[in-house]
């Protein structure tokens, strides 16, 4: 779908304020806060100079900025995510619709503990669906992979979260809570 | 309460920052450029099932095609485009890294220590403009825009290079008045002397040699491409080396990924 090129900048800059917590949120998770920043400024920058390549619809936009900016990150980190992955932080949005606390402090513990067992790769899918709410296809297009591959690495990744979290509970727990794993992990 | 729940549940919850002044000013910023330079997307590599799909469907056109072209997936566009570089001059080559790099405004740190390596192919320059700490690459049309192609954070130094190590800076596709354009540019190490390009396109036809400017260890090129060819064709660096010998057969997209260190 092409944009309206009625007044360019009036949509971009829609497109911006509609957007850009959710690119700094989505670069902050996968870089170091101090440089995120200028990552952001360097993909709004080819989304507007590129902004008939940019889709329409919202939702694809959004996508399409991610898209950009994971390769973008992959550039800036190629020399030392060769040696290291770089792990991903847990973030959210801001959405005051969401902040339970239901779980309360202990769960919240054992799934941050269970998360950075992790690899690299596994908490990248997991970013790209819990918290960046990307469709299957678009979570495969932002990694250029397959999306069959994105659905089996997503499948892996859950298992070995629950298999962390499962391990963070029998030992921080005097007894296991096999009950509270098959709470957690009904609808992986 | 499911998985993904407990994770988002988990996260450190961060603020809203687009309304406060350093995003309002980025984006009054942002709308002050010009937009119709047009950085193509860096084509990013789709899966290998996914390329077989699109060499099976272009695969027929581009047998027909292969015939008539001279030139690397060229029509009438970059009709004086050569496989063999010439000099660009200093001045040229300054002023093409001026203009280009001012595009970026204050997205990059300054350019301190920067080196400029350029070319000239028909009415087309090109160049690289390198830091140490980033390097960024720049084309002209020919008709006299200036367009920006992209830049790569954090190079290797030269002695990570070693010998015949191989750094991949810059490799993309641009799209200009004339349609898509592939630029390249490197760093490699001190024994090598020269490298050449080789094209090969998804139907089989003759592969193309392209030869790159080299200077001080760095080296650039570019050809037309069009953008279906982006996944199909494949391009190898052969590696000339100061005794006499060469190391070919050097994937350029792998290399991209991650450069060969000696």
């Amino acid at each position: 779908m092409s944009r309206s090129t009625a007044d360019p900048e009036a949509a971009f800059r829609e497109l911006f304020r509609a957007t850009y917590d959710d690119l700094l949120c989505f670069v902050e998770r996968r870089i170091s806060p101090a440089v995120a920043d200028d990552v952001v400024a360097e993909v709004f920058l080819t989304a507007w100079r590129r902004f008939d390549d940019v889709p329409v619809a919202r939702d694809e936009a959004r996508a399409w900025l991610f898209t950009v900016a994971h390769n973008t990150l992959r550039n800036r980190h190629r020399s030392e995510s060769r040696q290291r992955g770089l792990a991903l932080r847990i973030l959210r949005e801001p959405d005051p619709a969401v902040g339970a606390e239901a779980d309360g402090v202990a769960a919240r513990v054992d799934l941050v503990r269970a998360w950075q067992h992790l690899s690299p790769d596994d908490q990248q899918v997991l970013t790209l669906t819990v918290f960046e709410g990307l469709t299957g296809p678009q979570a495969a297009k932002v990694l250029s992979i397959s999306r069959p591959a994105f659905s089996l690495r997503l499948l892996r990744a859950r298992r070995r979260l629950r298999h962390h979290l499962y391990q963070e509970t029998v030992t921080t727990a005097d007894t296991p809570r096999p009950g509270a794993i098959a709470e957690i992990g009904t609808t992986a | 309460m499911n998985l993904d729940q407990a994770l988002r549940d988990a996260a450190e919850p961060v603020p809203a920052r687009v309304e406060q002044a350093p995003a309002q000013a980025l984006l009054d910023r942002i709308v002050r450029t010009p937009m119709d330079s047009a950085p193509a997307p860096a084509v990013t590599r789709l899966p290998r099932r996914a390329a077989v799909t699109v060499f099976a469907a272009v695969a027929a056109v581009a047998v027909a095609l292969t015939v008539t072209l001279s030139n690397v997936g060229a029509g009438p566009a970059y009709a004086s485009w050569t496989p063999d570089p010439s000099p660009l001059p200093a001045a040229d080559r300054a002023d093409l890294a001026d203009r280009c790099v001012e595009q970026v405004g204050g997205t990059l740190p300054p350019a301190a220590g920067r080196r400029v390596v350029g070319e000239l192919r028909g009415h087309y320059a090109y160049a690289n403009v390198v830091t140490p700490t980033w390097t960024a690459t720049c084309f002209r049309d020919r008709g006299g825009k200036v367009l920006y192609g992209g830049n790569m954070m954090a190079p290797v130094s030269r002695a990570a290079l070693g010998g015949r190590g191989v750094e991949m800076q810059a490799w993309g596709q641009l799209r200009t008045d004339e349609g898509y354009c592939r630029l390249m540019a490197g760093h490699v190490g001190s024994e090598v002397v020269g490298v050449d390009l080789t094209v090969r396109n998804a139907a089989g036809g003759p592969a193309r040699i392209v030869r790159t400017t080299m200077a001080d260890g760095y080296f650039l090129a570019w050809y037309p491409e069009r953008a279906a060819e982006a996944n199909t064709n494949r391009t190898f660096l052969t590696l000339r080396l100061a005794d006499g010998g060469t190391v070919d057969g050097l994937s350029a997209r792998d290399l991209h990924d991650a450069p060969v260190l000696d």
